[in-house]
């Protein structure tokens, strides 16, 4: 009974309909991974050993050949030279993390993230500041 | 902020570039914040159509949505639906070389669609490699007299004249004590020719010399023809000192483009420089 339900046409145009599906989304997503640029250079510069660090990086690195880490404690602009975008974060939701200061002139890419980001956007009077 | 974006800029590159983002589409209930610093046009909505970045609903931030684009340095990335601040204030948000992500979560816990927006903007921002601030926040926009002044119902009392005073002038509480609506509708109406010098001010000046803006680049042309007259030079003089830094050098016949008046930064006339990477 079950075998002939799925013989059914009906059943055969379903399945059919599903594999080419399938297909496009593996091919869709096959194709946007092959836009990436994976040879941007990522520094992550966060808490070092914490779990927040750990999930971010396990992320960057399925989509960047090279991600490294840095410590926003200690954290200089110097620190980017090499790197092509720098992500600076720290706890989740954390109002005393470090904000460190960078000079007027500074210019390369830079993506900060939550709060800490936000208050660091603040101390140079970005509009991207903490509301 | 919560948990999710507001959906009326997935046009942009940063959703389809590199990666294709695909928000999953839901209504939220509007927040009652967004009718009171919503003034037009027409009213908000009762539900809110937006798509969901990630998983908890606390510990996000957004910046200020008023004045954040007065300069071409910025865009808004991502209006964050959110229940404390403003319609159209910002969760993801850049300026220059820096991209502020206003969602807290880790990759683990964004959705889908979040991930990709992610990755998108760590591409996105490397276009910006080399560009600095046009602008550094001096002021806020003069949206916000408006938005001050419909908050004046909620203020108790006792401290209402001192709120008061701290965002407007003192000649107006007379006027306008028991009239927070009459308030707001003389800065909605004479939006155009505020500016902010300690408190929002309509600039009479502006007004006398029958212009009817002060930050249109127009306007700006027209003051320093009108240093010329006599009869107003010292008027026009007085204006071009309150709306520009004195330094700045205006080509209004092969630069007039890109002359921009940012509120946010100090409610002055600027230039953008040569070769600036403007993403509009």
């Amino acid at each position: 009974m079950k075998t002939e339900r799925y013989q059914s046409p009906l059943w055969r145009a379903a399945g059919a309909a599903c594999l080419v599906l399938l297909a496009g989304a593996v091919l869709g997503s096959a194709q946007d991974q092959s836009q990436l640029n994976r040879s941007l250079k990522i520094l992550y510069a966060g808490r070092p050993g914490s779990d927040r660090e750990k999930d971010f990086v396990g992320f960057l690195r399925k989509h960047f050949d090279t991600v490294q880490t840095g410590d926003l404690q200690k954290f200089q602009e110097a620190d980017t030279q090499g790197f092509d975008v720098t992500l600076l974060d720290w706890d989740w939701n954390e109002f005393k993390g470090p904000r460190p200061q960078l000079s007027p002139n500074f210019s390369l890419p830079l993506l900060t993230l939550g709060v800490p980001g936000g208050l660091i956007c603040d101390r140079w009077r970005l509009k991207a500041g903490y509301l | 902020m919560e948990n999710a974006a507001h959906v009326e800029l997935l046009s942009h590159e940063v959703y389809r570039t590199p990666l294709t983002v695909q928000p999953e589409f839901e209504f939220r209930r509007t927040p009652e914040n967004y009718r009171r610093s919503y003034f037009g046009p027409g009213k908000v909505p009762d539900q809110i159509k937006v798509w969901r970045v990630q998983n908890n609903q606390k510990g996000n931030v957004v910046a200020r949505g008023a004045g954040f684009e007065d300069s071409p340095d910025a865009e808004i990335l991502a209006v964050g639906f959110n229940h404390g601040k403003a319609y159209g204030d910002v969760g993801i948000g850049r300026q220059a070389n820096v991209l502020q992500w206003g969602y807290s979560d880790p990759p683990s816990q964004m959705t889908e669609a979040g991930r990709r927006l992610f990755v998108n903007c760590i591409h996105y921002i490397r276009k910006f490699d080399g560009q600095t601030p046009l602008v550094r926040l001096q002021s806020s926009a003069r949206t916000n007299a408006m938005s001050t002044a419909s908050f004046l119902k909620i203020i108790a009392e006792k401290d209402r004249k001192k709120f008061f005073t701290s965002s407007f002038p003192e000649e107006l509480w007379e006027k306008y004590q028991s009239d927070f609506d009459g308030l707001l509708a003389y800065y909605q109406a004479n939006l155009e020719l505020v500016y902010r010098d300690r408190v929002y001010r309509v600039d009479a000046e502006i007004q006398s010399l029958g212009l009817d803006s002060n930050r249109k680049v127009e306007t700006l042309e027209r003051l320093f023809e009108l240093l010329k007259d006599d009869t107003r030079r010292e008027v026009a003089q007085r204006l071009l000192d309150r709306y520009t830094d004195g330094r700045t050098t205006f080509d209004f016949q092969n630069g007039r483009d890109r002359i921009y008046f940012t509120d946010v930064g100090g409610y002055k006339f600027q230039v953008v420089p040569q070769g600036y990477l403007i993403a509009k």
